[in-house]
């Protein structure tokens, strides 16, 4: 990658695309004698995105492929990896902060066919760790809903199916109010049927957002959501 | 004998979950119309493996009574969803009193399955004791297993007794997991005890992470004391950390007094990124309120990005709450680049609002089919 003969010994990296690293440090020295160090770890993220404020995304949880998400035209393409089952996530996060009650509502426009295992749609979470509780309405990456949720932070990850959705008539809605949070789904946006209502225990602020897991830890499912709608 | 029968059936139901992994490892098949041939032969393995399942479990079940997992335990190899059921049925069916004998048998098994066994039978003992399952970590060598196990401990404890859960993370041995138990005793505590959470979170080195709590807590304590919680926010000495913390805090207090926010938005953070996504949120909340007051403030942005975004927001509430004032309020604007984009943010919100007035009630939908926990994906 690069070289320096001269203390301070130090080299600067430029230019380097997102993804996941592991960087070695080889000391020459006796002209020919060599020392490596042991291999540092490091993923490297785009922080520029043109998503409008207030959203921000990022990967939660971690060894995962890198993800991205960008607007053009008031649609979303996001771009995730990981799975959302167990007892941590991991996955890519469309998101911004929602204060007390607040609703989330997007037409899931179109979405990839990677594996029975991933998961695509609107979540409600009460923090950016990776074993945070959250609700989440969705589909598979085969396309049936999914309602999923946490409802003790570190613990397993619950999970229920539906029926089958096929974009881009997937209109998904979750709305807090009070102690619960209200879950809908709609294939016109306009006509909102509520699958259930559920005590949740989260803190006042919280976060809302688009969430895409491949259900792969290397393979990204590219999602299109569209009319993204927040009351935060 | 019940600790030899726990741990059989333990040991046996990982070994299935082995063997099946070796044996299968795809994931549950759906069937539509007829299968092709080779799923077919995919669908016949599968059945040939449960069957497989089915005879030991029988076996089981007339040597160590009391448990029906393994059936589970088959089906939650096909879908991460049914194994982690299983798992939580392996670790229901475990007597309270086997449970250190249970986790030490576990100890040196690297299989995912025993990590996540690991980790929720000391979720379990945790919540009904746990100053003995912490005694019982600290014999634990430095891993990623002790990591996941004091983050358990640090959970149930916090949420039963936060003073002794905090008091024993500070006395942890320094090293990540000390860092993890902290971070995780911290999030708990920051849903009614913001600045405990804080203090604890102090304690951590400054990473993304950290920043992440930092913001969480203080958001939450904004809410409640925004005073104090802006104070505490202005004493952090790292300057990006700062910036992110206070625009929490002022997101925070903006549904209930959107002046100060705006305030302390416009005070104490730096033009850039940061402070567009936050006078963006206390628009999107202080609009909510008091629409005119908002709009005032929008008004007197430059004419930069951020501003044409917070018209939008500004827009988007005010035109499905009051979509006449909104429209008084933008006639009264001079011709210019504010006006234009409100303009069109208000035609935007009247067509969104009537393409939805068009179709609601004309396609009743029906009442969504039942969602059922299973493994069907």
């Amino acid at each position: 990658m690069g070289e320096d003969s001269a203390a301070p010994y130090n080299w600067t990296w430029n230019n380097v695309a997102a993804g996941n690293y592991s960087l070695t440090a080889r000391v020459v020295y006796d002209a020919g004698s060599s020392l490596d160090s042991s291999p540092v770890n490091l993923a490297v993220t785009l922080t520029s995105t043109n998503l409008p404020a207030p959203w921000q995304t990022a990967d939660i949880g971690s060894g995962i492929a890198v993800g991205s998400a960008s607007v053009s035209n008031g649609t979303y393409s996001v771009k995730g990896a990981g799975n959302l089952s167990g007892m941590a996530d991991n996955f890519r996060f469309v998101y911004q902060t929602l204060t007390g009650d607040g609703e989330i509502r997007a037409n899931l426009q179109s979405l990839q066919n990677t594996g029975p295992n991933g998961c695509i749609g609107v979540m409600m979470r009460e923090s950016l760790a990776s074993g945070a509780k959250y609700n989440l309405i969705g589909v598979s990456t085969v396309g049936r809903y999914r309602l999923q949720n946490r409802a003790s932070t570190g613990a397993n990850s619950t999970a229920a199916a539906g029926g089958g959705a096929t974009a881009p008539n997937i209109w998904l809605r979750l709305v807090r109010s009070g102690s619960s949070i209200s879950i809908y789904t709609s294939t016109d946006g306009g006509n909102w049927a509520q699958v259930t209502s559920v005590p949740v225990t989260m803190a006042t602020n919280i976060y809302l957002g688009l969430a895409v897991a491949s259900g792969t830890t290397n393979t990204l499912n590219t999602a299109a959501f569209g009319n993204v709608t927040v009351v935060p | 004998m019940k600790t030899m029968i726990a741990l059989g059936l333990v040991m046996l139901s990982l070994l299935l979950l082995v063997a099946l992994r070796r044996t299968d490892g795809s994931p549950h098949p759906v069937a539509v119309g007829k299968p092709a041939s080779a799923q077919s032969q995919q669908m016949f393995k599968v059945a040939h493996t449960r069957r497989a399942a089915s005879h030991a479990l029988t076996a089981t079940q007339q040597a160590q009574p009391g448990d029906a997992i393994l059936p589970a335990v088959v089906d939650a190899e096909l879908d991460p969803d049914l194994r982690s059921q299983a798992l939580e049925r392996v670790v229901e069916s475990i007597p309270d009193a086997d449970l250190p004998a249970v986790l030490d048998s576990l100890a040196n098994d690297v299989i995912p399955e025993a990590a996540e066994l690991r980790q929720l039978l000391v979720r379990r003992w945790a919540e009904r004791d746990a100053p003995a399952v912490a005694a019982w970590t600290s014999q634990m060598p430095e891993s990623a297993a002790r990591r996941a196990a004091l983050e358990q401990v640090a959970i149930a404890w916090a949420n039963t007794d936060l003073a002794a859960a905090a008091g024993w993370v500070r006395a942890l041995p320094e090293g990540d997991s000390k860092q993890a138990a902290t971070q995780a005793v911290a999030y708990e505590a920051a849903r009614t005890e913001p600045a405990a959470a804080l203090e604890l979170a102090s304690a951590l080195p400054p990473t993304r992470e950290r920043d992440d709590l930092l913001v969480h807590a203080v958001s939450q304590w904004a809410a409640a004391d925004p005073a104090a919680a802006v104070a505490w926010a202005l004493g952090i000495p790292e300057l990006p950390a700062r910036e992110r913390v206070l625009a929490a805090a002022a997101i925070a207090r903006a549904e209930q007094d959107g002046a100060s926010a705006a305030t302390l938005a416009a005070q104490a953070l730096r033009a850039g990124d940061e402070q567009d996504r936050t006078v963006v949120a206390i628009v999107q909340r202080w609009a909510q309120n008091s629409p005119l007051a908002a709009a005032s403030w929008v008004s007197e942005f430059p004419d930069l990005p951020s501003r044409d975004t917070a018209v939008q927001s500004l827009l988007a509430v005010w035109t499905a709450r009051d979509a006449d004032v909104a429209n008084h309020w933008l006639q009264g604007l001079s011709a210019g680049s504010l006006r234009d984009v409100g303009m069109a943010a208000y035609a935007e919100a009247i067509a969104d609002r009537d393409r939805v007035g068009a179709i609601a009630g004309q396609n009743p939908v029906p009442i969504p089919e039942l969602m059922v926990p299973t493994g069907v994906r």
